[in-house]
């Protein structure tokens, strides 16, 4: 599913959070890209499963590109997973800044999403 | 002479299967070892109501389910016939269950593992009506389930990480979900391979009514069935197994309720390979209601246990033979005898689909 851009509220630091609302297993990975570079570079990389909060924050300007990566897994072949990733700023969720990613796994119990969006 | 060629030729089958099992990928057999009839129908409503499985749909949201409720009934307020339903209550009222949750709080294991059924089909003989179903299944606890042991899902998120691509210009979609396959399959193979026989315990209730008119409301009730079915490890080579059914049915033929009761034992040991087992079952089913019979010899009321012993083989995924020897309890008077059993019995590595 495509994501709209989200849009920013001011120069505060963007919160973002990985929500996951099945029972799935995720590993994700997150890049950022400034608007005068061509590099991504990795924010961050974790998975749900573990005692490590799926948040944290950075910073970032408009035309920044935000891309996320979600490896999802379950037992259960052609089972409905939730996800939501959410950016916010200041305790507000940015408007496009909820990013729903639902779907069902595959017969061998995977799915994957990547996703990139420039800020506004 | 006829049963001694029968004997020989059963045995053949069993043989010609033991092989063909043992050309099966082990780990695949390992993933529906954990089976047989000792427990509760995955589609409970289908107990009651004879609809092929293929014809159900499976709504995930409210909007859905309540789009195929109205779907099921027609312009003139009556029931529709073939319907089928199976859904999840915790997708319908909104209420996800998060992995966490999933591990560690038992009342949300338990409602997502809730599953409801219904189904409808045209009454036999008479196509105007409908036999109208509907059914529940509640999983209790099951160990043999890789999704709530935090360590197996742990190892199998964190084999993830690799298939990440090293930038979002260079992902390859096909590869990567190929990698994220691998440790799924792997993993639960070896979970499945260490608690195959581990304990698990099921309920489910079934019920069905007759619609005549396809009415709804012009209902007689057609029977209810109850299951609680559970699984105990035995050390490492094999497990208990218990059932306990519960029924009240009309039978077509006499148009009589049958009241019985079921209770039944099995003991299944792995013959080293999980492509092979052995297994000694016993089943305790008396009639409840056998006032109602002194007036028809030809039912045998006394008949209430039943055996079987033999081999099973896995023959495909999720489908064994099975042949040994056993004896039911007849209901109908001279049908006592040791009978052969071989057939084919399906595995229950279906069983937590909904999610």
């Amino acid at each position: 599913m495509s994501q709209k851009d989200p849009v920013l509220n001011n120069s505060a630091p963007i919160d973002w959070s990985i929500i996951v609302n099945s029972v799935h297993g995720v590993a994700y990975k997150l890049w950022l890209q400034k608007p005068d570079s061509d590099v991504w570079e990795v924010l961050l990389e974790g998975v749900s499963t573990d005692q490590i909060v799926d948040s944290g924050n950075f910073s970032a300007e408009k035309g920044t590109k935000f891309s996320y990566w979600l490896g999802i897994g379950s037992t259960q072949p052609k089972s409905t997973f939730r996800i939501s990733v959410v950016l916010s700023q200041e305790g507000k969720v940015l408007e496009n800044g909820l990013m729903q990613e639902n779907g069902k796994v595959n017969d061998e119990g995977v799915a994957r999403r990547l996703v990139i969006v420039t800020f506004r | 002479m006829k049963t001694k060629i029968t004997i020989v030729l059963v045995l053949f089958s069993g043989i010609i299967f033991f092989v063909k099992a043992q050309e099966n990928n082990i780990g695949e057999a390992t993933e529906d070892i954990i089976q047989n009839t000792y427990s509760v129908p995955t589609i409970p409503a289908l107990e009651v109501v004879a609809l092929d499985p293929s014809n159900i749909s499976r709504p995930a949201t409210a909007k859905e389910f309540v789009a195929s409720i109205y779907n099921g009934i027609d312009a003139n307020g009556k029931i529709k016939q073939g319907l089928g339903f199976e859904v999840k209550p915790n997708y319908i009222f909104n209420e996800p269950v998060t992995l966490q949750e999933y591990q560690n709080d038992r009342f949300r294991y338990i409602l997502e593992n809730t599953q409801l059924s219904i189904a409808t089909l045209a009454t036999s003989g008479d196509s105007t009506s409908t036999d109208l179903s509907w059914g529940i299944r509640l999983v209790l606890f099951d160990k043999t389930d890789p999704m709530q042991d935090s360590v197996f899902t742990n190892k199998v998120t964190n084999a993830f990480l690799k298939c990440a691509p090293i930038g979002p210009g260079e992902s390859d979609e096909e590869k990567e979900l190929k990698c994220l396959a691998e440790p799924v399959k792997e993993y639960k193979e070896e979970f499945i391979q260490e608690n195959w026989n581990a304990s698990w315990l099921m309920l489910a209730y079934a019920g069905g009514i007759r619609l005549s008119g396809s009415e709804l409301t012009q209902g007689e009730i057609i029977g209810h069935k109850i299951w609680l079915a559970g699984g105990l490890r035995m050390a490492h080579w094999g497990q208990l197994g218990c059932q306990a059914q519960w029924s009240r049915s009309l039978k077509e033929e006499s148009n009589i309720y049958f009241s019985e009761l079921g209770i039944s034992s099995r003991v299944t040991v792995k013959l080293g390979k999980p492509t092979i087992n052995y297994f000694a079952e016993a089943t305790f089913k008396p009639l409840l209601n056998k006032d109602e019979f002194d007036d028809q010899p030809e039912v045998n009321t006394d008949a209430s246990f039943a055996w079987s012993s033999g081999f099973e083989f896995k023959v495909a995924r999720g489908i064994w033979a099975t042949t040994g020897l056993g004896r039911d309890a007849e209901r109908i008077v001279g049908n006592n005898n040791i009978q052969l059993l071989s057939g084919f019995r399906l595995g229950i590595s279906d069983k937590q689909r909904l999610k």
